[in-house]
């Protein structure tokens, strides 16, 4: 049987099927993974949180209402995670530096980085300097789309906080990504 | 908006900004295991919920519980059970 709709795919997930849950990751991988990223702007940090958010999904099934959307779940969840993950590092990360420094340099780091030109690196380097709550709101406003109501549904917090959110975190990305035209033309243009 | 309207300074910001997170989103992909390392997880989740093993400690990170996980399943008094969910 053609499992089309995500209702029928959590009705599944919450007998235990593990290809309900395949497909439902096939489905929103990419949506959990860019919030992860955009909150934690480390793409490690981003693959373990995708893996425990989808991992949530499958234990707490029984829990999900299969008649009610499940992005608002989805993003949810990974706000709250990611948002325990970067007030944690906080801590954690003093102790990580001095064992990255004894282990040598990271192999992964350049490559990746090396993988981004200077423009996109700028975006991520923007989103990053945001206090977390003003990235919270811009992760899910501008990259994931979602209208000012579903931000405030998703976050708990009223519209009006949204909006004052968006608006000084519009003010802080407007001067560190020193929006000027040599920077949108610097930027390669994929609509996706 | 009529397209020969002067754009004010906010809009062209919000449409800059639009387009470069936009388009940055875009080009983000999860690692190509990560699929596989996921239903590993789960199904190893699954056996250990059917068999009672042990509760599910939470104080750990992803990364340390599938260590768990996966040391719990080599384990010797599992060894029975690790050779024919062939990990």
């Amino acid at each position: 049987m053609l499992i089309t709709d995500t209702k029928r795919l959590v009705l599944h997930l919450q007998e235990g099927s593990l290809d309900a849950l395949g497909d439902l990751y096939d489905r929103y991988n990419r949506l959990v993974y860019r919030t992860a990223l955009g909150v934690t702007g480390d793409p490690e940090s981003a693959s373990d949180l995708l893996q425990e958010v989808f991992l949530r999904l499958y234990r707490f099934a029984g829990r999900i209402d299969p008649e009610r959307p499940l992005e608002p779940w989805l993003y949810r969840m990974t706000a709250n995670l990611s948002y325990t993950y970067v007030k944690r590092r906080k801590w954690v990360q003093p102790i990580e530096d001095v064992s990255d420094w004894l282990a040598g340099p990271r192999k992964t780091q350049p490559t990746y980085h090396a993988e981004q030109n200077e423009a996109w690196r700028q975006v991520e380097e923007a989103i990053q300097t945001l206090p977390l709550p003003q990235r919270m709101v811009i992760v899910l406003y501008y990259i994931n789309e979602c209208s000012l109501q579903e931000v405030a549904e998703i976050l708990e917090i009223p519209a009006g906080t949204v909006k004052s959110r968006l608006h000084y975190a519009r003010q802080a990305l407007k001067e560190n990504m020193s929006i000027s035209d040599s920077v949108v033309q610097g930027v390669n243009f994929e609509f996706t | 908006m009529n397209s020969l309207e002067p754009q004010t300074e906010a809009s062209r910001v919000e449409r800059s900004l639009r387009h470069m997170l936009k388009n940055w989103a875009g080009r983000q992909a999860p690692p190509l295991d990560a699929r596989r390392r996921l239903l590993r997880t789960a199904r190893e989740l699954q056996m250990r919920q059917t068999y009672g093993v042990m509760y599910f400690s939470n104080q750990h990170d992803t990364r340390s519980r599938q260590l768990e996980l996966r040391s719990l399943f080599y384990a010797p008094q599992f060894s029975y059970a690790a050779s024919w969910i062939n990990f």
